[in-house]
């Protein structure tokens, strides 16, 4: 028996209807999955991030300005630009981190170990702080990697206490200086006549790259490994490789710079450029 | 009669006991030796004199009381002796008491059989190896833990002040380490083990070579990292 359609124009009614429904569930679910993720992300976003502030301010400077940064923990980057400004930035991890710069006559002044000395937990406090081209850099952190880029003051410094990285790139200065104890050390400089370079490691890789023009007398030591590479060098100076090639001292050219650079426990490479 | 039988007899004479053949012989030798009859009258002059004294003796009034006193007189004396006597005795008692056992048994005379001294050999080697062996495996363990302690041929290479300053430093990071947090507190570990496993590689280098100018400035080096990290982070 056929059944009676009672109302001719329902089954498109009908239709429409399940298809708005099935919109909103779908609408539901993209929302529900949007939330979750937005939760998720949340959730895994670390504390610290969310607590870090920020620090931002300029200083004028004059073209040969002295920049001092003792850290306590964290990163440091230095860039020379050709203004004569220093504009620090940094980020602190820890709200009990405060630090004031100082500006002085001769120079700036930042001292977050004597600023946060007596706190429980300072946490990081990374660093970018653009300096004038010819400025003096002398840098200090107990834990993190500092790095020097287009520098070319009297003076680059740069300490690491315990464990970091150390890259000095595009340095021209007379007088360079830095160590570590763990991590590498790529110094790519310009050295200067009558300038004096000291890089120590105790256990990582100091890498050189130098300008193949240049005059320097050496004392390379590495006790441990005996790596001492010269590269290009070895076939351009006079060497003398002392105790089963635990130290060479040399002279290429002129001799003119002083270079010394010791690796406890790790390697000495040189790449001319 | 002769001298010697004649003095013999004299006291007979004198008392008047000497009869009969002997008394006739006794005055015939007196009349021919005058150095006898010297004698018998040197005596029995004596002998007069005291007969005629006894007339003037007085005898005391209470004889038993003096013989008292004589008797308590000697009997005080006497046992004063007896107390220096003891005392005497006591000191020396305590000075023996008071030597030690190392000068007793010095005093003292042994006398060992031959098994005796044989044992006694034997203990000697015995003790003597055991000290030994245990000397040698303390020296190896001070060698072992050298980087911390920097001691047995180490500490010949380091100095006192050294020594001390590395220690005062260490004590004052302990005591601060705990308000550090936890990426600082491993940094410093993993340093301090760094440079700790170099001062160690460099003492051997120096035991193996003494006079290795290298290995000397190493160790030099290393030190002067540890000192300075030390520093460092007992301020921080």
């Amino acid at each position: 028996m056929k059944k009676t359609q009672l109302i001719p124009h329902m089954p498109a009614v009908c239709d429409h209807v399940a298809r708005r429904r099935r919109t909103a569930r779908v609408r539901l679910f993209v929302a529900s999955c949007a939330a979750a993720l937005l939760l998720f992300s949340l959730i895994s976003t670390p504390f610290n991030v969310l607590a870090q502030h920020k620090f931002s301010k300029t200083y004028p400077a004059r073209r040969s300005i002295r920049l001092q940064l003792n850290n306590r923990s964290g990163e440091i980057d230095v860039v020379g630009w050709g203004r004569d400004e220093i504009k620090i930035s940094a980020d602190m991890e820890a709200p009990a981190a405060r630090f004031t710069p100082v500006l002085r006559d001769d120079g700036l002044w930042i001292d977050v170990m004597n600023d946060t000395r007596g706190k429980e937990d300072v946490g990081d406090v990374n660093f970018r702080i653009q300096v004038p081209y010819g400025s003096t850099v002398d840098l200090e952190t107990k834990r993190g990697n500092i790095t020097v880029h287009n520098v070319q003051g009297a003076m680059v410094r740069a300490v690491v206490t315990t464990e970091g990285d150390i890259n000095l790139t595009g340095i021209r200065a007379s007088r360079v200086m830095a160590s570590n104890i763990s991590g590498n050390i790529f110094f790519d400089a310009d050295l200067m006549r009558g300038g004096m370079y000291e890089l120590r490691s105790t256990q990582g890789d100091i890498n050189l790259r130098i300008n193949a023009g240049s005059g320097f007398s050496l004392t390379a030591t590495a006790p441990r490994t005996r790596n001492i590479n010269l590269g290009e060098f070895a076939g351009k100076g006079s060497w003398d490789f002392q105790s089963n090639n635990r130290r060479v001292t040399g002279k290429v050219g002129d001799g003119s710079a002083t270079l010394s650079t010791t690796n406890l426990r790790g390697s000495i490479v040189f790449v001319s450029r | 009669m002769d001298c010697e039988k004649c003095s013999d007899l004299l006291g007979d004479f004198l008392d008047g006991t000497l009869e009969g053949d002997d008394r006739a012989l006794f005055s015939t030798h007196l009349e021919d030796c005058l150095g006898c009859a010297c004698v018998r009258d040197e005596f029995q002059t004596i002998v007069s004199a005291a007969a005629q004294s006894r007339e003037h003796f007085v005898a005391p009034p209470n004889e038993r009381a003096l013989w008292l006193r004589v008797r308590n007189t000697i009997e005080a004396e006497l046992g004063a002796q007896q107390r220096a006597a003891a005392a005497v005795a006591s000191a020396s008692a305590a000075k023996r008491a008071r030597e030690n056992f190392l000068t007793r048994l010095m005093n003292k005379r042994w006398a060992l059989s031959l098994p005796q001294l044989a044992a006694a050999v034997v203990a000697i080697v015995v003790g003597v190896s055991v000290i030994t062996t245990v000397g040698m495996r303390r020296l190896t363990a001070n060698q072992a833990v050298a980087p911390n302690t920097a001691t047995a041929t180490g500490a010949k290479r380091l100095s006192n002040d050294q020594l001390v300053a590395i220690e005062y430093l260490m004590e004052r990071v302990k005591e601060r380490k705990g308000r550090w947090n936890p990426r600082m507190r491993e940094a410093f570990d993993r340093n301090l083990g760094i440079i700790d496993a170099t001062v160690s590689e460099s003492l051997k280098e120096l035991n193996e070579s003494p006079h290795d100018e290298i290995s000397e400035e190493t160790l030099n080096a290393a030190l002067r990292d540890k000192m300075e990290l030390l520093r460092e982070f007992s301020e921080l």
